[in-house]
């Protein structure tokens, strides 16, 4: 498949399932859950918010890169970006939105009378989500390598060939 | 080239990895809680003696794992007083595989003064139980805290 018709697929598809269903989740949901997810200090609105930013500058991302040739430095920066970008979309996730939080999620409630919290320890999916975006990233530089030293090679024999 | 074919699918595995890891661990916590929030797994109950005026709450539950994964389960019961200070505390930890049940029970003492004290109207007290999970080689945890206020004026 063409780079370019492939970049704006996987761009389409990011758009749809970052941004587009976030926004669209959001109008579905019955005000009464936000008012409770309100109390218990979590901003639902916020949360779905920042995915959605996240999913529309991955997509832009994504676009980007299949527009701009593998042997360009240019193309390993937007790899390098649109990896730590979904770095983000799993720490904003896991974090519930508060990504100061690094995995550790306290959902606090307080009633009359009484109180409710709640901590999930989810630091382990975020090692692994740094762990896999620092492989993606050493990934995208040997690509990148491997592009620039075939092309190079290549290069003298289209001289040859044309000469 | 053999390298960079080689770090993609290690990245793909990881990913794998990590994702199954999440389900997996999720899907027992969940289960886990679900099963510990009915009624009829956890009962909780003051016993007095008449004779000193000491009281006795006890915890009973029976908590079963329906999840894929073991599960270090820890039960934490504590009496507090109006400025946070604990008057009592206790706590039991136990250890259900998948498909498990287990009896659990957890038995705080609280002395005499402290329960006239609670029942006269003297001071403000506080009841708090925490369950404390953690799976997948305990690197995964969830902790619920409910803390209600009993006694007082």
């Amino acid at each position: 498949m063409n780079r370019k018709v492939a970049a704006v697929l996987s761009a389409v598809v990011t758009l749809l399932v970052f941004t587009v269903l976030p926004l669209y989740a959001q109008s579905l949901l019955p005000s009464e859950l936000g008012m409770l997810l309100n109390q218990v200090g979590f901003d639902l609105t916020g949360f779905l918010n920042q995915i959605a930013l996240i999913g529309v500058v991955v997509a832009f991302l994504s676009v980007a890169k299949g527009f701009v040739y593998e042997t360009s430095p240019l193309n390993l920066l937007l790899s390098i970006a649109s990896s730590v970008m979904t770095l983000g979309i799993t720490l904003v996730t896991l974090s519930l939105g508060d990504i100061g939080n690094l995995g550790i999620t306290m959902i606090s409630m307080k009633g009359e009378g009484g109180s409710n919290t709640m901590i999930l320890d989810l630091r382990l999916f975020i090692q692994l989500a740094v762990l896999t975006v620092a492989l993606k990233v050493v990934h995208s530089v040997l690509k990148f390598m491997g592009a620039r030293t075939e092309t190079a090679s290549a290069e003298p024999h289209q001289l040859a060939d044309t000469g | 080239m053999k390298a960079v074919r080689a770090l993609g699918v290690l990245v793909i595995a990881v990913q794998l990895v990590s994702f199954v890891a999440f389900a997996l661990s999720f899907s027992t916590v969940f289960a886990v809680v679900k099963n510990i929030s009915s009624p009829d797994v956890v009962s909780l109950e003051m016993v007095t003696d008449e004779s000193t005026g000491s009281g006795e709450l006890r915890l009973e539950a029976g908590p079963r794992n329906g999840g894929y994964l073991g599960v270090e389960l820890t039960l934490d019961l504590s009496v507090l007083d109006e400025d946070d200070n604990y008057i009592g505390r206790n706590s039991t930890s136990v250890r259900l595989d998948a498909g498990e049940r287990k009896t659990v029970t957890l038995c705080l003492h609280i002395p005499a003064d402290v329960m006239l004290e609670m029942t006269n109207g003297g001071k403000k007290s506080f009841l708090e139980i925490t369950l404390r999970m953690r799976t997948l080689f305990n690197l995964v945890g969830v902790s619920n805290t409910l803390r209600v206020e009993g006694g007082g004026p």
